[in-house]
C-alpha cells in the first residue's frame, strides 16, 4: 500500500535524520564539551501520534514513566511547539523546509500557542495540551506549571538523565551515549528561565528534530561548566586585598581555595597535623641515581586526578610536552629517520586547541594549559632571572604547584597566591635566606601583584595542602629541571 | 595547648622556646618547640619548615621523632619525643670519663642515624653534641634539623654558612658550596674525638682562620696534590705548611688503634676521601660492639 510504504519511508527518513542530528549535536560547538543540555521535545509518545487527527485536542504521553518524568522534572508541556506544525506538515515536508524557516515558525507557534496545559481530572499524571479544555482548568494548570517552574529555578538538580525515549533515539546514532546519560530539560512556552547555555532542540511531535539552537557562552565557558560554583562565587562579595582586617581577605581567599586551615585555627581550634607526619612512600626516598627513570612512569594514570596521580606524580602529566603543536604536526617515519612537519598555525588557534585537549584530560581543573604555562614562566622569571635562584629550585616549585593543581585546589582567585607560595617554599628549602629571601618575597609580591600578608598566609596553606611533603624525590623534580635547562 | 601541660622550659632553639610538657591524656612526656608565625615577617621560618618536612620522612630509632605539628593562632607547635639530655649535658655530668663501650655505642648510633639521613637524601649540616639527644636507655638520637636540607643529583650549590664552626669541615671553611654527605662525616669525626676525650672539643676555633689553623696543625696543611681543587675554592687562602707533629695517640689517648684508624678516615681534608656513614659502620672498630648496643 502506498500509504504504508510512505509511512515506512518516513520512519526511515526520520531515523536517519535523528541519527544525523544526534551526531551533529555531539560535536562541540563552543569548545566546551557540554553535550546536549537542554532540549525541547514533544512529550508525545510515538504511538499516540497515530491516533491524532486534525487540530483537536492532543493527548500527551500517558504512560506512567512519562507522567513521573513530568512531575519530577517540572517540565512545562511544550508539545504545542511541535504539535501545531505536525498537524499540518508531515516529517517529509519539514525536511524540505529550511531549518531557519522551521525555527521561525516554531518560535512563532511557540508564542502564538501560548496555551497552558490542562490536566485531566482523572489523573494528575496525565497532561493534556490542548486548546479545548476549559478556562478554569487552564488557569489552574498554568499556576501549577509556574509554580513548578519556580521550583525548577530554585532547585539545581532539575534535570534528570534522559529517559526511555531519548535512549532509544540515541541508540540509533553512531556515537550513542547510552552509558553517559545526557541531561534533558523540557522547556515550555511560558518557561521563565532563560536558556543560558547548552543546546535547544525543536522537535515535532514525532520527535523529529526540526531545528537546533545553541547558546554559546561568551568567554565564560569554563565557569559555566560549574554553574553551581559560579553562583556561589557570585553570591559572595568580591573583597580584593584591601586594607581591611586580616580575616576578611584571608577567609575570602580561603573560601576559594578550599584550604581552610587558617579559618579553622581562627575559630580557636588547635589543629593537629599528625596525620601528615607519616613518611611518604618508602620508594620515594630511594636515592636518585644518575639515570633518572623517566621511562618508568606510570602510564596507566591518565584519567582525572585521583589520589594516585598525586602519589605517583609525573612531571609530564599536567604540562605534557606533547601538547605543543597540537594537530598541526605531521610525523613521518622513514626507515632511518623521523621527520615532523609543523604547519604554521595562528597562535591563538593553537592555544585554543591545546587548552581544549588539556581540559578534556582534566575537566575538573580550573586552569587552562596556557595559564599553567604562563604561571610557570613567571615563576622562572621571578626566581631565576630576578632573584638568581637556581633552576632546580624553580623546578621544585613547579612540582609543588602542579601537585596543588592535581589536588584540585586551584582556582582563578588563588592561582597566583599558590604559585608564589610554592616558589617561596621551594626557595626556603634551598638555602634562600636573609636579604635574598626578602628580595624574593618582594619580587613575588611585585610580579604577581599580591600582598605579603596573603602570600604568607598561603605559604602555610600550601604547606598543609601538600601535607608537608616538600622533600620530594629527585625523579619528580628532574623532568622539570631538564626542560628548564633545555629552554634556557 | 589544651592537649599538653607545660612542665618546664628546656631551652631556646634556633627559632623558639623549647618546653618539656606532658600529654594530659596519655601522660607521655614530650618536647614542644614553639614557632611564631608573624604576619609581616617572612612567613614560616625556614628552620621550622626544614624540620617539619624532613623529619616527616625520617622515621628512625636514631633520629628524634616528630610526633605532631599543632597549629594554633599565629603559631606552630612541633611536638617531639622527649629525651632526657643532649650529649653536651651528658659530657658535663660524666666528669671527664666515658666508658669506651659507651663511646663506641654512641658513635655507632650517630653513624646509623646519619646513614639513614643520607640514604634519604638529607644532609644534617649541624651535627654537634648539643644536637645529639641521649635518653635514659643510652639511646642516641639526631635532633635539630633546622639547617638540614635535601641533596641529590645534579650537584648544586648550597649555602656555605652551615655547621657550627668547631664542627665545620675545611672545604666549607674555604667556602665550598658543592658539598655532599661528607660535610656531616667531618662533624661526626669531630664528635667522635670529643666523645673519646669525654667532652673536650677537638678543634675549638675562634674564627674561620683559627679553625683552619687548628685543623691543619693536627692533620698537616693539605696540598693541591692531596686535595685537587682546593685552591679553586671560593675563600681559599694560603696557610703555612704545618707538618704533623702530634700523633693520634696523643690526640685521643683513650681510643684504641682501630678507633684511631676510623677517626683518621673521617677527619680527611679532601671531602672526596672522607669515609661515608655506611663505610664507617662497617669499620673493624665496631666488630666487638655488644649486640645489646646494636639493638639500641
Amino acid at each position: 500500500m502506498a500509504h504504508a510504504a510512505r509511512k515506512h519511508l518516513k520512519n526511515r527518513t526520520s531515523r536517519r535524520r535523528l541519527a544525523a542530528i544526534s551526531f551533529l549535536s555531539n560535536i562541540s560547538l563552543d569548545g566546551t564539551h557540554s553535550d546536549t543540555r537542554l532540549a525541547v521535545y514533544t512529550r508525545k509518545q510515538r504511538r499516540h501520534t497515530k491516533k491524532e487527527d486534525g487540530d483537536g485536542e492532543v493527548e500527551t504521553s500517558a504512560d506512567k514513566q512519562m507522567g513521573r518524568e513530568i512531575t519530577n522534572t517540572v517540565i512545562g508541556p511544550s508539545s504545542e511547539v511541535g504539535l501545531g506544525l505536525d498537524k499540518h506538515d508531515n516529517a517529509r515536508q519539514s525536511v524540505r523546509s529550511t531549518a531557519v524557516d522551521r525555527a521561525q515558525s516554531v518560535s512563532k507557534s511557540e508564542k502564538s500557542s501560548d496555551v497552558p496545559p490542562s490536566s485531566t481530572p482523572s489523573s494528575k499524571k496525565r497532561w493534556r495540551a490542548g486548546s479545548m479544555s476549559g478556562d478554569g482548568e487552564k488557569q489552574a494548570a498554568k499556576k501549577k506549571l509556574m509554580h513548578m517552574n519556580s521550583d525548577l529555578g530554585s532547585r539545581k538538580e532539575n534535570v534528570e538523565p534522559i529517559g526511555e525515549r531519548s535512549r532509544r533515539s540515541s541508540s540509533m546514532s553512531d556515537n550513542s551515549s547510552e552509558s553517559v546519560p545526557k541531561e534533558v530539560r523540557f522547556l515550555s512556552s511560558d518557561n521563565q528561565r532563560p536558556v543560558s547555555t547548552g543546546r535547544v532542540f525543536f522537535v515535532s511531535k514525532q520527535r523529529v528534530p526540526l531545528a537546533i539552537c545553541s547558546v554559546l557562552p561568551f568567554g565564560l565557558s569554563k565557569k559555566l561548566q560549574n554553574r553551581q560554583e559560579l553562583t556561589l562565587d557570585e553570591l559572595r562579595p568580591r573583597v580584593r586585598h584591601t586594607s581591611g582586617s586580616r580575616s576578611v581577605s584571608s577567609s575570602e581567599g580561603l573560601f576559594h581555595t578550599g584550604l581552610t586551615v587558617s579559618a579553622r585555627v581562627e575559630e580557636g581550634q588547635d589543629v593537629s597535623y599528625s596525620k601528615f607526619l607519616i613518611p611518604s612512600r618508602q620508594r620515594h626516598l630511594q636515592r636518585a641515581n644518575s639515570e633518572i627513570p623517566t621511562s618508568s612512569v606510570d602510564t596507566a594514570v591518565h584519567v582525572a586526578v585521583p589520589e594516585d596521580v598525586i602519589e605517583n606524580y609525573d612531571a609530564h602529566i599536567l604540562d605534557d610536552p606533547e601538547l605543543h603543536s597540537g594537530s598541526y604536526r605531521t610525523l613521518m617515519t622513514f626507515p632511518s629517520y623521523v621527520v615532523s612537519v609543523t604547519d604554521y598555525v595562528k597562535p591563538s588557534e593553537l592555544k585554543k586547541e591545546l587548552n581544549e585537549k588539556f581540559r578534556d584530560r582534566f575537566p575538573s581543573i580550573q586552569l587552562t594549559l596556557s595559564k599553567l604555562r604562563s604561571l610557570k614562566r613567571e615563576l622562572k622569571r621571578i626566581a631565576y632571572a630576578k632573584c638568581h635562584r637556581d633552576i632546580w629550585t624553580v623546578a621544585q616549585a613547579y612540582v609543588y604547584f602542579e601537585k596543588l593543581i592535581l589536588k584540585n585546589l586551584l582556582n582563578k582567585q588563588n592561582r597566583r597566591l599558590c604559585a608564589g607560595a610554592c616558589l617561596l617554599l621551594a626557595c626556603k628549602l634551598n638555602d634562600t635566606k636573609g636579604a635574598d629571601l626578602t628580595k624574593l618575597i618582594e619580587t613575588i609580591e611585585d610580579i604577581f601583584k599580591l600582598s605579603r600578608k596573603d602570600l604568607l598566609n598561603f605559604e602555610l596553606e600550601c604547606l598543609v595542602a601538600l601535607e608537608f611533603c616538600l622533600h620530594v624525590p629527585d625523579r619528580e623534580v628532574f623532568p622539570h629541571y631538564q626542560r628548564l635547562l633545555y629552554n634556557a | 595547648m589544651q592537649k599538653y601541660e607545660k612542665l618546664e622550659k628546656i631551652g631556646e632553639g634556633t627559632y623558639g622556646t623549647v618546653f618539656k610538657a606532658k600529654n594530659r591524656e596519655t601522660h607521655e612526656i614530650v618536647a614542644l618547640k614553639r614557632v611564631r608565625l608573624d604576619d609581616d615577617d617572612e612567613g614560616v621560618p625556614s628552620s621550622a619548615l626544614r624540620e617539619i618536612c624532613l623529619l616527616k620522612e625520617l622515621k628512625h630509632r636514631n633520629i628524634v621523632r616528630l610526633h605532631d605539628v599543632l597549629h594554633s593562632d599565629r603559631k606552630l607547635t612541633l611536638v617531639f619525643e622527649y629525651c632526657d639530655q643532649d650529649l653536651k649535658k651528658y659530657f658535663d655530668t660524666c666528669n671527664g670519663e666515658i666508658d669506651p663501650d659507651t663511646v663506641k655505642s654512641f658513635l655507632y648510633q650517630l653513624l646509623r642515624g646519619l646513614s639513614f639521613c643520607h640514604t634519604n637524601n638529607v644532609l644534617h649540616r649541624d651535627l654537634k653534641p648539643q644536637n645529639l639527644l641521649i635518653n635514659k636507655n643510652g639511646e642516641l638520637k639526631l635532633a635539630d634539623f633546622g639547617l638540614a636540607r635535601a641533596f641529590g643529583i645534579p650537584v648544586r650549590f648550597y649555602s656555605a654558612e652551615v655547621v657550627t664552626l668547631w664542627y665545620r669541615p675545611p672545604d666549607v671553611l674555604f667556602g665550598a658550596k658543592m658539598y655532599s654527605t661528607s660535610i656531616d662525616m667531618w662533624s661526626a669525626g669531630c664528635i667522635f674525638a670529643e666523645l673519646a676525650n669525654a667532652g673536650r672539643p677537638l678543634f675549638p676555633g675562634n674564627d674561620d682562620d683559627d679553625q683552619l689553623k687548628r685543623i691543619f696543625k693536627l692533620l698537616g696543611t693539605p696540598t693541591e696534590e692531596q686535595w685537587p681543587g682546593m685552591t679553586q675554592l671560593p675563600n681559599y687562602r694560603i696557610f703555612p705548611m704545618y707538618h704533623v707533629s702530634t700523633t693520634w695517640q696523643q690526640v685521643v689517648p683513650k681510643l684504641n688503634s682501630k678507633g684511631r684508624d676510623l677517626l683518621q678516615s673521617l677527619l680527611v681534608c679532601n671531602p672526596a676521601d672522607r669515609l661515608s656513614a655506611d663505610e664507617a659502620l662497617q669499620h673493624p672498630y665496631f666488630a666487638d660492639l655488644p649486640s645489646s648496643a646494636r639493638q639500641l
